[in-house]
């Protein structure tokens, strides 16, 4: 099955279109919480951030376990094929950039039950510093995840083609 | 100044909200993962090790059989131990009475320590080459 390319493909887009709609929430979320909306909506970046933040959360939620659930899956496929061709070229620092990813994510996974915690109602307003710091951090953690596996991906298909 | 303001009125309580069980777990169960992902991953403490090339699960970081069993997988362990073990402490630090809990309890430990685990792992993977 690892080594079925047709199936990794596909898979492969479906993650990264749940880290798409991820971060698409998470950006969302994040800086309506930091920089709310108080007056009337004039410019695209007030648009950005006049959102209901507290919506998000379950979406979020749903999204980055469907994203971590379908890494897992293609990960030994990754290693198999993608690896290889990265270690072959010696792209060190592409490598390290995927461990990096892979530690950040799951450190990610297991803040979603806190996560979940601070963003049920009713939203208690002592409350609100460690909720924009938790929804910055797992913001964080999916760009940085969505930005490394792309650059990942890239260079492992330029390698293969060089 | 953050808010986590909603369109709906009365969203948003100024009562000084309790603690409840869960919320103990949950933030528990974040900040031990954190810890404890960082030591499985630099002492390579995982229960176990996956080779996709012959599909062979392995006990702790035992050798897979055979001279050809390809690259060993050990994130799948590291995440598996890190999660049991914060379930563990979680569901212990539930069971605690709430007097002396809530004199050590801070909750921004839940976005500090990760914080911080990330860095150390930034480090691991650049500096120490793990």
């Amino acid at each position: 099955m690892w080594l079925n390319s047709g199936l990794w493909v596909t898979l492969l887009i479906l993650h990264g279109i749940a880290a798409f709609l991820l971060l698409g929430g998470l950006t969302h979320q994040t800086l309506s919480v930091w920089i709310p909306v108080h007056r009337h909506i004039d410019s695209f970046f007030d648009r950005a951030r006049a959102v209901s933040a507290k919506n998000y959360s379950v979406a979020i939620i749903v999204f980055y376990v469907v994203t971590f659930a379908i890494g897992m899956v293609i990960y030994p496929d990754f290693k198999l094929t993608g690896n290889k061709v990265l270690t072959a070229h010696h792209m060190t620092k592409t490598l390290q950039g995927f461990e990096f990813k892979e530690h950040v994510l799951a450190i990610g996974l297991a803040l979603l039950p806190a996560y979940y915690y601070y963003w049920r109602p009713p939203l208690a307003h002592e409350r609100d510093t460690v909720r924009a710091m938790l929804t910055s951090v797992l913001a964080f953690i999916s760009w940085a995840g969505f930005i490394v596996g792309h650059i990942v991906n890239n260079v492992a298909g330029l390698a293969i083609s060089a | 100044m953050t808010n986590a303001q909603t369109a709906r009125p009365g969203a948003i309580t100024h009562e000084r909200a309790p603690v409840t069980r869960y919320g103990v777990f949950a933030v528990t169960f974040g900040v031990i993962f954190a810890v404890a992902y960082l030591l499985v991953m630099s002492k390579g403490w995982q229960l176990f090790t996956y080779y996709p090339l012959t599909g062979e699960w392995t006990p702790l970081s035992q050798s897979a059989t055979g001279p050809s069993a390809g690259p060993a997988m050990k994130w799948y362990g590291y995440v598996a131990t890190s999660a049991l073990v914060a379930c563990a402490t979680g569901l212990l630090v539930c069971l605690l009475p709430q007097k002396p809990l809530t004199r050590l309890w801070w909750a921004g430990l839940i976005w500090l320590v990760p914080m911080l685990a990330m860095m150390a792992v930034a480090y691991l993977i650049v500096v120490v080459g793990d």
